[in-house]
């Protein structure tokens, strides 16, 4: 099943995930109460391709520390949402709420 | 190609794709999952068995963009795998999974991916990161440093 990649892009902006762009990719970079987790994905800037491959999501799964790819679809398409995602990232310890 | 070599080549071919959709159903092993030593989540990590059967390791010392190069301290592998025509290269410890539609454009994206990463975490203050970020600040700091 393939994402929506505009779609996904738009829900990683409202899930704590910040845009950087540069000349070759549009970053996406994951924030905990202003602080970067370290936890990214990222787009290219072809707009070629309109839906985001299984190929893709695979590769996005991992930058984004996700276990599946049906989780990693979530959180792109919308089911999953921002306080959500972050538990996952605290029960996986990429941070610590308490490291402030 | 003659047509014996062709099916051979389409037997790997339809067995690599099998492996392939078998493994998008498989949880990925690539963080703690339990504290146990005895963990077996290491044996059944589906990206080692792919790694077998289709990686290559490369050792990188420098990396190039425009206007900037950056040099390693010590050899970076690269892990390239392919699936279904896109070709991967990867580095867990720097946390890159970079793409492409050849081995060579996914290195090149790999290159492009270290120099943004290097740049980017060598601008954030210590007092912008945490957890993982904070490792891959430390990470990217010493290991590479620039030319001048």
């Amino acid at each position: 099943m393939g994402v929506d990649r505009r779609k996904a892009m738009q829900s990683l902006s409202k899930k704590g995930f910040h845009k950087v762009e540069n000349s070759h990719h549009i970053y996406f970079h994951h924030k905990f109460k202003g602080k970067e987790t370290g936890v990214y994905t990222y787009f290219s800037h072809s707009k070629k391709e309109k839906e985001i491959g299984s190929n893709l999501v695979l590769s996005m799964r991992k930058q984004l520390k996700l276990d599946k790819n049906s989780e990693a679809i979530d959180l792109l398409n919308c089911p999953m949402d921002g306080k959500q995602y972050n538990e996952i990232l605290i029960n996986k310890n990429i941070f610590d709420p308490a490291d402030f | 190609m003659s047509p014996a070599h062709a099916q051979v080549y389409q037997d790997i071919e339809d067995s690599y794709n099998l492996i392939k959709s078998r493994k998008l159903d498989i949880p990925f092993g690539g963080y703690e999952v339990s504290s146990s030593e005895e963990s077996t989540e290491v044996d059944f990590d589906p990206g080692e068995y792919l790694q077998r059967i289709g990686t290559k390791t490369f050792p990188k010392w420098q990396f190039k963009s425009t206007g900037l190069k950056v040099y390693s301290s010590k050899p970076i592998e690269v892990v390239i795998t392919r699936g279904n025509g896109t070709y991967f290269a990867e580095n867990e410890a720097l946390d890159i999974c970079a793409t492409g539609d050849s081995e060579r454009e996914a290195l090149e994206d790999f290159c492009q991916h270290v120099i943004y990463f290097y740049k980017y975490y060598k601008q954030l203050g210590w007092d912008q990161v945490m957890g993982h970020a904070r490792k891959l600040k430390e990470s990217y700091g010493n290991l590479f440093q620039e030319e001048r």
